[in-house]
Parts: structure tokens; sequence; C-alpha cells
């Protein structure tokens, strides 16, 4: 059988590992057996990466069904739980990658270095050729040019924002208990779409920060790029 | 005639590697032209038994001594760039490398660790410098790799790095 037919198989049989029989799944595994003696798989090494990493899956999920279960296990769940781990196992890979990277980066450079440029002290980087900078402009080109630096000019607003009358705390602490129990949960970027100016955000984060302090809520970011997920905390 | 004294003389006060433009427009030749008259120089250099030679690639040259003689060189020779380098500095610098422009969360994330002393370090070397800052709430800052990083690696550009997967490739084949 073709290495890339086998490949198509064992990722099928993966997918709807739950609809197979006993029967068929060890019929599967006997295949996975024989074609690990297939002599033109194992010079292909990328294809024979994939059809291990198939089989150990596989293998894994059979393992797992072989233990006495008190209750029914959900495995599409098994399968998510076998990705996270091929992710782990994935950023192992490509932190080991960059040791292995670095240190070759390293043998370059010291192989380089047994090269030594000579010794310059004058100050003669003007030899690089700089680039030549050509810029055309009109008349209604520079007007417009003006009327924006002019514009910009007169919004600067000088110190006058720190005068400003800020948001209060406590009522921001009282708004967010209020929104948050009235959601059984929410998310922080929910929270703060409906306020109107970037002090409002600031004082509803402070107030975030402050309601967690005190046991009021449950806040939780799982990574910089999610969300903060609140709650209240019942406990 | 000239060329070639003046080519040899201009690498030898110049600050750092000289680029081919400014031969080509001072002596008013080509790139091959520049190259053979290189080459020549550096004819002379061997016949001669000089420690040193011109370097060049497509687009800069600059005077070398020959990398045969480097252990006789002894104190005169300047430190080791890498000299005292943490194997986690390495790896921070192999990730700026073929990541960038990367931001230290990014690099921390890959990482596992914090990577903020790795990062200092290399900056403080000249290997990486802060190249901008990613438009997102935060701003936080990109790092790139500099030109004294490609001249310690003899590369002209970041794009003849080689691919990662080349690395292993000549690891199997050793």
């Amino acid at each position: 059988m073709e290495n890339i037919q086998v490949i198509e198989n064992l990722k099928s049989l993966l997918v709807e590992y739950t609809s197979n029989t006993e029967t068929q799944i060890a019929n599967n595994l006997t295949m996975i057996f024989q074609s690990f003696q297939n002599k033109s798989l194992k010079e292909d090494i990328d294809n024979y990466a994939e059809f291990v990493l198939l089989g150990a899956s596989l293998f894994e999920l059979k393992a797992k069904r072989l233990l006495p279960q008190d209750e029914e296990v959900d495995w599409l769940d098994e399968v998510e739980l076998i990705k996270d781990k091929d992710l782990a196992f994935a950023r192992l890979l490509q932190f080991k990658a960059f040791t292995e990277v670095g240190l070759a980066l390293a043998i370059k450079v010291k192989q380089t270095e047994r090269e030594i440029p000579a010794f310059k002290y004058y100050q003669t980087s003007s030899l690089s050729v700089k680039p030549e900078i050509r810029y055309n402009i009109d008349i209604t080109k520079f007007t417009e040019t003006a009327n924006e630096v002019f514009s910009r000019y007169k919004t600067i607003q000088g110190f006058s924002h720190i005068d400003k009358e800020l948001p209060d705390l406590q009522v921001a602490i009282d708004d967010l208990l209020k929104l948050v129990d009235k959601r059984l949960n929410t998310t922080f970027e929910e929270l703060v779409s409906s306020v109107n100016s970037s002090q409002e955000a600031v004082a509803f984060f402070l107030a975030l920060l402050e309601a967690v302090r005190w046991g009021f809520i449950k806040a939780e970011q799982t990574n910089v790029n999610k969300e903060i997920i609140i709650e209240k905390n019942y406990e | 005639m000239n060329s070639k004294k003046v080519i040899s003389a201009v690498l030898l006060v110049s600050d750092g590697p000289v680029e081919h433009e400014y031969f080509e427009k001072l002596l008013t030749i080509n790139n091959s032209e520049l190259i053979n008259l290189i080459d020549e120089i550096n004819a002379n250099f061997e016949n001669a038994d000089i420690g040193f030679f011109i370097k060049y690639n497509d687009f800069k040259s600059d005077i070398v001594t020959k990398s045969e003689i480097s252990e006789l060189l002894g104190d005169v020779k300047p430190p080791a760039i890498l000299r005292g380098l943490s194997t986690p500095a390495l790896e921070t610098l192999a990730i700026i490398a073929y990541e960038q422009p990367v931001t230290k969360m990014k690099i921390s994330e890959i990482r596992g660790v914090e990577s903020e002393s790795s990062i200092k370090t290399l900056e403080s070397r000249g290997l990486i410098e802060k190249g901008g800052e990613l438009d997102v709430p935060g701003n936080p800052i990109l790092y790139t790799t500099t030109e004294l990083f490609l001249q310690k690696l003899d590369l002209s550009s970041i794009s003849n790095l080689p691919t990662i997967g080349e690395y292993f490739n000549k690891a199997e084949e050793e």
C-alpha cells in the first residue's frame, strides 16, 4: 500500500475512532505493525514520523479502552487531550531546535572570528553610500501639509488634561459589581465595551483589581492575548 | 594600476567594511571589474606571504587576518563576541535571528522562561537591537539582529541565514 494511503487511512481511523468496532481497531493496529516492516515507508522520514505519531495516538486510545472504567469516557475529549499533548511536544521540539541552532550559530561565529578585521580608529563611516532622498512637492501638497501641521499644533492640549475630573474608583467598583451580579460570567472586554472614555476603562480595570483583591469576584486570563474572564465569587 | 592602491588603502583606513558601490563610483568600474581587482590584490598578498587578505561578498569588502594564524595572534586579537555567553543567551539569539522582529513575550513563550537578562546581554554585545514597536496595546518592543550579527556570521543579509532544517541535515550527515 502507498505510504500516503496508509497515513490517510490512519487519520480517518483516528478521527472516527469511537464509531469503530473492536475488531476493526484490532485489524487496523495489526496493519500498523505490518506497515512498520514496509521498507519504503522507513526511507521516507517525513511520512514515517507522521505515521509513528498516528500509530502512537491510536495505541494510546486502545490502551485507555482496556483499562477498567467506572464512568463513561468521552473519546472526543481524549482525542482533544492527545492534541494538547502533541502541541506541548511540538513546543518542546521547537525549544530544543532553537537550543541546537543557538549552539550552531556560536560555532559559526567562532569560525568567522578566526578572521579578524583590521583594527581601525578613524571615523570614516561616511564611506557607506547613503540612499538619495528625493521628495517632490507642489504648491497644493505644500499647502495641505502646512494646514495639517497647524491644525495639529492647535490641538495640543498642554497640561490641561491633568486637571480633568477623573472617574471615582468607588463608583467604578460599585458599577463593576452590579454588572457582574447581573451576568453569571462575563469578560473584562465586554464590561468596558460600554464605557465612554479611556479614563473610565482604566478606572474599571483598577476596580476589577480591587474587587479581586477583596474576593468579591474571580478573574482569570489564561494567556495575555486572551480575554479576562470574570465571575462572581460564591465561596 | 592606481585602482589596486586605492582599494587596498581605502580598506586599510575605512571604519569597517566598505560597500562596493563606493569603489564603483570612485573608480568608475563595475562590480565584476572590482572583484577582479580585489582578487589580484589578494594574489599579490598571497605571493608575498602576507598574513591578511581582502574578504568580500557581493556587496562589501574588508581587510581580515588569515584564519590559519588565528591562534598565534594571542593577546593582540580582540575578545570573542560570544565570550561567557550562556546557552540560554544563545537560544535567545537563535530565536531572535529566526523569528525577527520579535517581542520579549514571544521569546519567553518559546523558551518557557523569562528572557529579560539574556536580551539585555545580547543587546549590550551589539548582536541585537530594538527594531520598533508592535502596534498592539502596550506597544511591546520588537527585537531584531544587528549588522554586527551578520558580520559575525559572515552573511550579507538576514535572508541568507540557513533554514533551521539545514542545521539538522548537516548534523545527520556528520
